[in-house]
């Protein structure tokens, strides 16, 4: 799990393509102008348990992964990692009480259906299916969705800087990378491997 | 257990997915396509351990008979558990432009939510590290020839596989030109039907062969000849994979007719219209599993905000249910049916 609180990537060097491989971390890359815009959208959410598909940090920002960028405070591979920085700015907190992982199977005019995974109970299949109105998603996860994609919702309460609790209801889309011509080449070289030794048949 | 001298054919199904179960006699057994059930586990697995056959020595081959999530989740796992058996997909997936994209958009997958393309590669590299070589289907090719069991693969054709490899073209514009979205190959070209005789027993297991597939198969002179006494209906019983000549060429007088629903977003199969002329065709048909119903019982206060959201939630996935035929591999008698679970005689299936 990303390690949000504790490190910051300095934007001058933040450059696109360093990304390096986190080991031990989610999959899910993060950057500061993403924690940033989702804190101010979304607060902050109280840690949980296990989490999957969309990163949820240790101070509980849910992130989306974005593409291009890396954190990584092992192997930094070319970012400077700055020191702790503690937001003075008071911000709400959700801690949630039901999560899921879903993935989009279709898109109507007004809603969405998606099969859900419950992630709180620790479910292993994607039981249950929803129909969702598109007005629950927020402008910028709407443009990530398609068929296919995935998304994180939690169900929760915020609390307030002044204390008063409200239930929410919030979806993170995944923001998942293009397939690039490396990744072909990656592949090409598994399906050869695959083949040298089947290719007589 | 079904003894040494029975055939027996399951089909099992929660609603989404399948995984056909063949005794072919003498303890052996053939799987074809995999599912899950809601404890993570192919249902293949499950159901053999729980009538105490040892997968690991008793599966002698696994089929997939295509790449689509609905027929191949856990279907890695299945192929590690069985190590005495072989497995078995389509010739085309041999293709190089096939292997490299299902390799880069593993790759790229990082939910739990796998495509089919995952679960192959798993497959493949797990294959090739233990040094096992798969058997590729074709159109008319003998995959399992025992003495008292034949197993012949009856699709697909070339004029699929050309088909096949545009559409991995396709794939692979559209996993370059779109960020985030999961791409749906929904064709199935290259699905494998497959034609079994075990003693005088012999079934047609239809995977998601469409009409396109059946014609290339009726019209190749070289297909097996006999016909079969159970069918498993191609394409969960969709109206394009209807091919009333199959009905007539390929099976007995009403035969015994078997199914796996399937569901996605607000479709269902088979529909009411698919059900009718199912029916039409064979009063003996049967559904693994009836439509889910009903929702899961959640914290007041999740179901409260839920309900606030407008949203509404449904069980998509239900529990494994079974359609089991069995019959003497010799004597000529008829199928005995059994059902578990949600499944159901189709008449009683609500689209």
């Amino acid at each position: 799990m990303p390690q949000l609180k504790n490190t910051v990537i300095s934007s001058q060097d933040a450059g696109i393509g360093k990304s390096a491989s986190p080991q031990g971390l989610s999959p899910f890359k993060v950057d500061r102008h993403h924690i940033r815009s989702l804190r101010a959208t979304t607060g902050r959410i109280a840690p949980t348990g296990r989490t999957n598909g969309l990163a949820t940090g240790e101070n509980g920002t849910v992130s989306r992964p974005h593409s291009q960028r890396a954190l990584d405070p092992s192997n930094a591979g070319g970012f400077r990692l700055l020191p702790p920085k503690v937001s003075t700015i008071p911000s709400p907190t959700l801690y949630p009480t039901q999560e899921w992982e879903g993935q989009v199977i279709e898109i109507r005019d007004n809603d969405f259906e998606a099969r859900l995974l419950d992630v709180t109970a620790g479910d292993v299949v994607d039981r249950e299916v929803a129909t969702i109105p598109l007005e629950e998603v927020g402008a910028e996860d709407r443009t990530l969705m398609r068929v296919g994609s995935i998304f994180r919702w939690v169900v929760g309460y915020e609390r307030s800087v002044g204390g008063t609790r409200r239930r929410v209801s919030q979806f993170v889309f995944l923001d998942r990378p293009r397939l690039t011509e490396r990744d072909l080449e990656k592949g090409r070289e598994w399906a050869k491997w695959l083949l040298e030794e089947w290719s007589v048949d | 257990m079904p003894r040494d001298d029975e055939v027996e054919v399951s089909l099992l199904g929660p609603g989404y997915g399948e995984s056909v179960l063949v005794h072919t006699g003498e303890g052996e057994w053939l799987v074809v396509d995999s599912c899950l059930g809601a404890d993570g586990e192919p249902a293949a697995l499950s159901y053999l351990r729980g009538i105490d056959v040892d997968p690991s020595k008793a599966v002698k081959m696994v089929v997939a008979t295509h790449w689509h999530d609905d027929h191949i989740r856990g279907m890695a796992k299945l192929v590690a558990a069985c190590p005495s058996a072989r497995f078995c997909c389509a010739g085309a997936l041999k293709a190089d432009e096939f292997l490299g994209v299902a390799a880069s958009l593993t790759k790229r997958d990082y939910s739990q939510f796998g495509p089919g393309v995952r679960e192959i590669h798993a497959v493949l590299t797990s294959l090739r590290r233990t040094g096992r070589r798969p058997v590729w289907a074709t159109a008319n090719r003998r995959v399992v020839r025992r003495s008292r069991c034949d197993v012949w693969s009856l699709s697909p054709d070339d004029a699929a596989f050309e088909l096949f490899i545009r559409s991995v073209a396709s794939l692979v514009l559209q996993s370059i030109a779109l960020q985030g979205g999961r791409h749906h190959a929904r064709r199935n070209d290259v699905s494998v039907a497959l034609w079994i005789r075990c003693g005088d027993a012999v079934c047609l297991l239809g995977a998601d062969v469409e009409r396109r597939g059946w014609t290339a198969i009726l019209n190749n002179p070289e297909r097996p000849q006999q016909k079969a006494s159970v069918f498993k209906v191609p394409h969960h019983g969709s109206s394009n994979a209807d091919t009333p000549e199959a009905w007539n060429q390929m099976l007995e007088s009403k035969p015994l007719a078997i199914l796996a629903p399937w569901r996605r977003g607000a479709g269902v199969l088979p529909k009411k219209d698919d059900v009718r002329r199912i029916l039409s065709r064979t009063p003996c048909a049967y559904a693994s599993a009836r439509s889910a119903t009903g929702a899961v019982k959640r914290h007041g206060m999740v179901a409260k905000t839920v309900r606030g959201a407008g949203a509404r939630m449904r069980i998509g996935l239900g529990p494994v249910g079974m359609v089991r035929l069995r019959r003497s591999l010799t004597n000529g008698c008829s199928w005995r049916v059994d059902l578990f679970g949600s499944a159901c005689h189709l008449r009683d299936f609500v689209a």
